[in-house]
């Protein structure tokens, strides 16, 4: 079965802010041609890597976010890339980028350029702070960008500092809302036939991780901040048992069946008792500390397995706190075949990846591809898009074009 | 002339709690889809009623006065249907025939316990795309998780790579993938099925699970994992290719980031500090000789904010072509002057809570601009607007459903 977005052609030119959304472009079907410098996008060199010593084909990290995706080479600082650049964006449905606002403008080769020959062009620019504005010419990274959105703020203990969320999250929501936004345009697209410019602000991709913070500052004037290790209120926080952590968070009418299950293990007899049937009682700072100090008693007697099986039994939510070995035991994911191996033939290896972020019934999003080796598709784009000769693009390619 | 709306004709019945599926679902609204949230007033959203047992400063009571709620669900329409009820199931299906989307993120398969399953809807709606968001998936030894997007967020690893350093994980004060990441993945999944219908006359159903769905935001740890065997730790705020950190400023809780990758960003930072004795030793002028100092550059940096504001330094130093970062608290990010510009944060008087701000889409489009239409629905605000101009229900036949109980 073909994916939602087959027969959408995409052109790539963004670098890190930008991996993400195409990824979820390519996942659903659409052919992603990413375009690199000819030394390589800067993921290249990011360990670690498949082999011993770093080389810009066996990046893991490249790997993970170009799966299924195509790899052409062109230098935008010559005036003949520029214009290759531009005949490509003539045959391609969208072009995703995430250059400082203005650079393709000022080669001429922004939107208002390039929809004049393709009217039809969804042009999605990914910047840190969108095209205009005080701020649209600041440098920002992911951590920068955490921070900047306000969720930085919000993780890590009171009395540290804040703590970066792992693993580029300021990057992912804005290659997530982007895709996203694409998506709208794609959809209008459709419908009437024009194109568009898509703006997006990574910032304000990452502010929706304020979802509380926002109605509790204009009710109340608080200003959100992080807890880390603190309780939020009464059993919402992370335990420690025999071999890692577990996550409580007490949602629904579940007291009861609580205090049955430290009971049968002759704790918290104590919680048990009339006053903490009620509610307000139980989220009193010192209520909520005795509950602490018996909840450690108990999880530390179990594995995180034995309690998690047991709460889903006892319909308590909690949740192991799991990491990549965790999940690639986990029985759950297991059964859907959820981790996907993706083959890298020329290496003779084979990794596990995760599984698309949605399953559809019709259009399977699906891992088809490796992560393209750099330069791979020139011949197939250059030629076949562009209609260029073996001695054309051999010619592109000692003079360092491409 | 208004803008066009690139969802217009499109309507979504949304039978969803908490906030996944609700911002998702936001987000389509402000591009022009029609979504009508479904609840009853013996089965309301929780989020209605979160942060209800604290009194609000301006005495104000009830459903409809909640801003979680309110910012989640602005842009929608609201309607009261009991689904316990046989005939509010019978409601639901005139209603969801006449829609082009069903979004749903309840546990416990309960859509289907109730007669609106996919297979059964589709009997009614034979080009529907229904979205299904459940925690952990529809099958599976471990189908029947129940949690929030706290619970998903130690599934998935999200909290073992965020926690700091080699410390014990003790989990973001945000429900980062539920509020953030999550909504982009499942609109974005209903938009790709509509373009697909558009072209094909064909629906679909779609399961996102949130516990798969967050694990694809934890980077490369998986296949990293496979072919290193390495276990991604917490977090150092640094970073491997670049001197990086978050600094204590002046003041209570005000911290500012702070990056430097190349030797022309090294050069612009030891200008802005007026080149100090300890910034002129040649060994920093490179990024090996920088990564070889982090600590004692790290401790020399945090000398320097510790005795500014955290604005001033972050203006300064952008300002010479260093990036550097507030670490905004809600406060800061509403008074961000590029927040501002791009209306993030729209005004919108809300019949019960007065004059709020809510968020708007984290992105512009030139032809299609997004608007948030109206505030949340009061609940059961829109039972006659429904009843009557969407399945266009006489008088005799909207009193029989409430009569009945199913419009409750």
């Amino acid at each position: 079965m073909k994916g939602a977005l087959e027969g959408v052609r995409v052109l790539d030119l963004t670098g890190f802010l930008g991996m993400y959304c195409t990824k979820l472009l390519a996942l659903a079907g659409a052919e992603v041609i990413k375009v690199e410098p000819p030394t390589g996008d800067p993921g290249r060199s990011i360990g670690p890597f498949f082999g011993e010593t770093p080389h810009p084909n066996e990046s893991l990290f490249f790997f993970h976010f170009h799966l299924n995706k195509k790899s052409i080479t062109l230098d935008l600082g010559t005036p003949e890339g520029v214009a290759l650049f531009k005949r490509l964006a003539d045959r391609v449905d969208v072009v995703v980028e995430s250059f400082a606002p203005g650079f393709l403008s000022r080669l001429d080769a922004g939107y208002e350029a390039l929809k004049r020959s393709n009217p039809r062009l969804v042009y999605t620019a990914i910047t840190p702070f969108g095209q205009e504005g005080p701020r649209a010419h600041w440098k920002a990274s992911d951590l920068t960008l955490q921070a900047m959105g306000g969720v930085l703020t919000l993780n890590g203990e009171m009395a540290g500092p804040p703590v970066g969320l792992g693993a580029l999250q300021a990057y992912h929501a804005g290659g997530a809302y982007a895709a996203a936004a694409t998506g709208v345009a794609l959809y209008y697209r459709g419908l009437i036939g024009e194109g568009q410019m898509v703006d997006v602000s990574i910032q304000e991709c990452v502010a929706p991780g304020q979802q509380e913070a926002l109605p509790s500052y204009q009710t109340w004037e608080r200003v959100k901040t992080r807890r880390g290790s603190q309780k939020a209120s009464l059993g919402f926080g992370i335990y420690p048992c025999k071999d890692g952590y577990i996550f409580l968070q007490l949602i629904g009418d579940v007291w009861g069946a609580l205090t049955a299950w430290l009971g049968e293990h002759a704790l918290g007899e104590e919680l048990a008792e009339e006053a903490w049937s009620d509610p307000e009682f139980r989220n009193k700072p010192e209520s909520t500390q005795r509950f602490d100090v018996v909840f450690a008693d108990f999880t530390a007697r179990f594995t995180r397995e034995e309690l998690f099986l047991e709460s889903l039994r006892r319909r308590i939510p909690m949740a192991p706190v799991q990491h990549a070995q965790d999940l690639l035991a986990d029985p759950q994911l297991q059964f859907r075949q959820f981790f996907v191996p993706v083959s890298f033939p020329e290496l003779g290896q084979e990794v596990l990846c995760p599984g698309p972020p949605f399953r559809f019934s019709e259009t399977p999003a699906a891992l088809r591809q490796r992560a393209p080796l750099l330069a791979e598709h020139n011949g197939e784009v250059y030629k076949g898009l562009l209609g260029l000769t073996r001695e054309d693009v051999a010619a592109l390619r000692s003079t360092g074009i491409i | 002339m208004d803008s066009p709306r690139a969802l217009e004709g499109i309507r979504i019945v949304e039978i969803s709690r908490w906030f996944a599926c609700g911002i998702a679902m936001r987000l389509l609204a402000a591009f022009g889809a029609e979504v009508i949230k479904v609840e009853s007033t013996t089965s309301v959203d929780s989020a209605r009623g979160m942060g209800g047992r604290e009194s609000r400063p301006d005495g104000k009571t009830g459903p409809n006065v909640n801003g979680l709620f309110n910012n989640t669900h602005s842009g929608k329409y609201g309607i009261t249907l009991d689904l316990h009820h046989p005939r509010g199931v019978e409601l639901a299906k005139r209603l969801i025939s006449r829609s082009d989307v069903l979004a749903e993120n309840f546990p416990d398969d309960f859509l289907e316990r109730m007669g609106l399953g996919y297979e059964e809807v589709r009997k009614v709606k034979p080009d529907l795309i229904y979205l299904s968001m459940p925690i952990t998936g529809h099958h599976g030894p471990r189908r029947n998780v129940r949690g929030s997007g706290y619970h998903i967020a130690a599934l998935a690893g999200l909290n073992w790579i965020s926690r700091a350093g080699d410390e014990p994980p003790a989990g973001p004060s945000t429900a980062w993938s539920d509020w953030t990441i999550g909504p982009a993945h499942a609109a974005f999944a209903v938009l790709c099925a509509l373009r697909h219908r558009l072209h094909t006359g064909q629906g679909q159903f779609i399961e996102l699970s949130q516990y798969e769905s967050t694990i694809n935001i934890t980077g490369a740890m998986i296949p990293e994992y496979t072919a290193r065997g390495t276990v991604l730790g917490g977090h150092h705020n640094s970073a491997a290719d670049a001197l990086q950190g978050v600094f204590r400023c002046l003041g209570e809780d005000r911290w500012c980031t702070i990056r430097v990758a190349t030797d022309d960003e090294w050069r612009a930072l030891v200008e802005a500090l007026h080149a100090p004795d300890w910034a002129r030793d040649p060994a920093y002028a490179t990024v090996a000789g920088r990564n070889e100092h982090e600590a004692t550059l790290k401790n020399h940096l945090a000398t320097w904010t510790l005795a500014q504001e955290a604005g001033a330094i972050v203006a300064l130093l952008q300002e010479q072509g260093v990036e550097a970062g507030l670490v905004a608290n809600i406060r800061d990010v509403l008074e961000d002057p590029q927040m501002q510009l791009r209306q993030h944060y729209t005004p919108l008087e809300h019949p019960e809570e007065g004059l709020q701000l809510y968020e708007a889409p984290p992105f512009k489009l030139s032809r299609t601009p997004g608007r948030i239409p109206r505030p949340a629905p009061l609940l059961g605000e829109h039972n006659d607007y429904v009843l009557h101009q969407v399945l266009g229900l006489t008088e005799e036949e909207i009193n029989e459903y409430i009569v009945s109980g199913a419009v409750a």
